[in-house]
């Protein structure tokens, strides 16, 4: 079996393209993914016309008074602000192409948002670009309006909660510059019962007995005012539960799969081509002859494809290290899942070999096959309907590239279900694909 | 399909006793015998599909006989059985020295080096061991294959379809391919193809 890896390997060393391209691929690989996941998403250049008067940008509300900045700030954080003197510079700008879009805060905004509330107070967005773009603006201006908006209504809220605490506990408003002080609904009630008791006739109490119980009703329920003004605030609050195990960063998960997506192509379509070479070169009924067996040249073309894949995922992994935070503490578990899934996918491989009469055939098979394997093993539970996803389920389980992605998950994050589960689907894997691989040799004689 | 042999020695080396192969329907071979001397030269003939290749693989040990046995006997009958398969069977990307010695180990040769050396000088490819079969002549190539086959000096020597791309005439391989080709060569003059 030895001589049969040499001559593999002293066939790949001939085939400089091929190794080319099993050095720089992982590099690539790793700083691309390395950028990506490190660098912050572009902010797209969006022409800026605040038309609010400096001496009008602070809402005056009783004694507090909010800028408006705090609003526009939180929106100019997610853009790259490119200023303008006035609204036909702002869609020129837009229509040049020198920003995707445009946000137009008219004057009266302060005003508006001080007298009538949020929904008369609006701002304009002119837009532009292709769909993506449009689309990556709109969202993105979306929902940091979105923040803007509760950040606002967060301020407010605690004004006129300090508005119902006066009123109940007494003190003083100030309304156009002038104080008024306010006795509050605990000293009214106060002195209603003071009253009662000091004249306790039938008349007084007939007259000021339903103001006493509206007063003691309304004092009992005013904590219910503020929890309403908290629940505007903040309508629909998210509680998040894990169910099980450790949640992957989107990041980390990234790594995992870009990992996973690597060893699953280097190991299928190395393994496919080496045991279809030899049909394609007429040698496999030479060797047949007795001088090595079937299994010895299956394992002998698995073991060098998935060598090779685990050099190359390694150091893609250890590549991707120097961008994103990964726990290097767990290398022996990264070894371990690496290498149980590079056997994995070239023993699919060498059956996909065996099933083909030349490389080019088992190649375009081992592309057919894996790239749709692999997308479905990403299509998350809800996605899709139940029946649907059920049967998805079933075809990613007969393959290796979700077992292999959940023990690289777990390997490198420490992600559930564990990798013991993981490398054991893997084995039965290895064994099955194994058996078609042997299977299919038979044809080549 | 007919067996024309000559025998010169009475000692049976192979032995093949109601040999059958079927693939489905289609008969590819039925109840062949024969036995096979030492230095005897043996033609199988016949139209194209009659199973001149089937017959061969089955006597190389490729494919197993539906029916019948294939027996080695004499004093080399632990030795493998030569084979020169119709189209060339070795690796393009390696050179023609790569090659020898992989089949030269891979037989069990005790000496590889020097049972490449022998081949390289018997095919005439000395000065073209250290280049990739894929930039050799159609024809070196077929040399390259037939000098795999001979790289264990076995003691039967099949060979399918040999003169598929050599040079009649410069065809310079040492004994026994020299006499085997000759063989092949006058059996085709004869008209007998």
């Amino acid at each position: 079996m030895r001589w049969i890896v040499l001559k593999d390997v002293q066939i790949l060393r001939r085939s400089k393209l091929l190794v080319g391209l099993l050095i720089v691929y992982p590099i690539a690989i790793a700083t691309l993914m390395g950028f990506a996941l490190s660098s912050s998403p572009e902010k797209p250049r969006v022409a800026y016309l605040n038309q609010v008067p400096p001496n009008r940008a602070t809402i005056k509300l009783g004694e507090e008074s909010i800028n408006i900045r705090t609003y526009t700030e939180e929106l100019l954080g997610a853009i790259q602000k490119v200023p303008v003197a006035n609204r036909d510079q702002a869609v020129e700008k837009v229509k040049s192409g020198g920003a995707v879009a445009a946000l137009v805060i008219p004057p009266d905004f302060a005003t508006k948002l001080s007298q009538g509330g949020f929904s008369s107070a609006r701002i304009e967005v002119i837009y532009n670009g292709d769909a993506l773009k449009l689309s990556l603006v709109d969202s993105t201006i979306t929902a940091k309006l979105a923040a803007a908006d509760a950040e606002l209504s967060g301020q407010i809220s605690r004004l006129a909660n300090g508005y119902i605490d006066v009123l109940l506990d007494g003190g003083a408003i100030d309304v156009l510059g002038t104080r008024f002080p306010i006795l509050g609904l605990k000293n009214s009630t106060r002195r209603i019962d003071a009253v009662l008791a000091d004249d306790p006739t039938a008349a007084t109490k007939r007259r000021l007995g339903p103001v006493s119980k509206f007063a003691h009703l309304a004092l009992a329920n005013s904590g219910r005012a503020t929890a309403v003004l908290s629940t505007v605030q903040e309508p629909v609050q998210v509680e998040r539960t894990t169910l099980s195990g450790r949640r992957t960063p989107l990041d980390a998960f990234a790594v995992a799969v870009a990992v996973t997506m690597s060893l699953m192509f280097v190991c299928v379509l190395l393994a496919s081509g080496l045991v279809a070479l030899e049909r394609e070169e007429n040698t496999f009924t030479r060797l047949a002859r007795g001088l090595v067996s079937g299994t010895h040249i299956l394992v002998a073309k698995t073991l060098l494809a998935a060598a090779c894949a685990f050099a190359v995922t390694f150091a893609m992994l250890l590549g991707v290290s120097l961008f994103v935070s990964l726990d290097l503490s767990r290398i022996g578990l990264w070894l371990i899942a690496l290498c149980g899934s590079a056997i994995a996918f070239a023993t699919l491989g060498v059956a996909i070999g065996s099933l083909a009469r030349e490389v080019r055939a088992a190649s375009l098979l081992a592309f057919g096959l894996a790239l749709p394997i692999a997308f479905l093993a990403l299509v998350p539970s809800g996605g899709v309907a139940p029946l649907l996803y059920d049967i998805i389920q079933v075809i990613s389980a007969v393959f290796p590239f979700k077992a292999a992605l959940e023990a690289i998950d777990a390997a490198v994050n420490g992600s559930s279900p564990g990798i013991l589960q993981a490398l054991a689907h893997l084995a039965v894997l290895v064994v099955a694909f194994g058996a078609a691989a042997r299977y299919g040799l038979r044809r080549f004689a | 399909m007919s067996v024309a042999a000559s025998a010169e020695r009475a000692v049976a080396s192979l032995v093949v006793a109601g040999v059958t192969k079927s693939f489905g329907s289609r008969r590819a071979g039925h109840d062949v015998s024969f036995e096979l001397a030492r230095g005897e030269l043996l033609a199988i003939i016949g139209p194209n599909g009659a199973g001149r290749t089937t017959l061969l693989t089955m006597l190389a040990g490729i494919r197993t006989p539906d029916a019948g046995v294939v027996t080695q006997q004499g004093p080399n009958a632990d030795k493998r059985i030569g084979w020169v398969p119709q189209q060339t069977a070795i690796h393009s990307k390696l050179t023609v020295a790569q090659n020898l010695r992989l089949f030269a180990r891979l037989e069990g040769v005790e000496d590889p080096d020097a049972a490449v050396e022998r081949m390289l000088e018997q095919t005439g490819l000395q000065e073209r061991a250290n280049d990739e079969l894929s930039s050799l002549s159609g024809g070196n190539r077929q040399r390259v294959n037939i000098a795999v086959g001979l790289l264990a000096d076995p003691p039967v020597l099949l060979l399918d379809e040999l003169s598929g791309a050599l040079d009649p005439n410069a065809a310079a391989l040492a004994s026994p391919s020299e006499d085997l080709e000759q063989a092949f060569v006058n059996f085709l003059r004869a008209g007998g193809h």
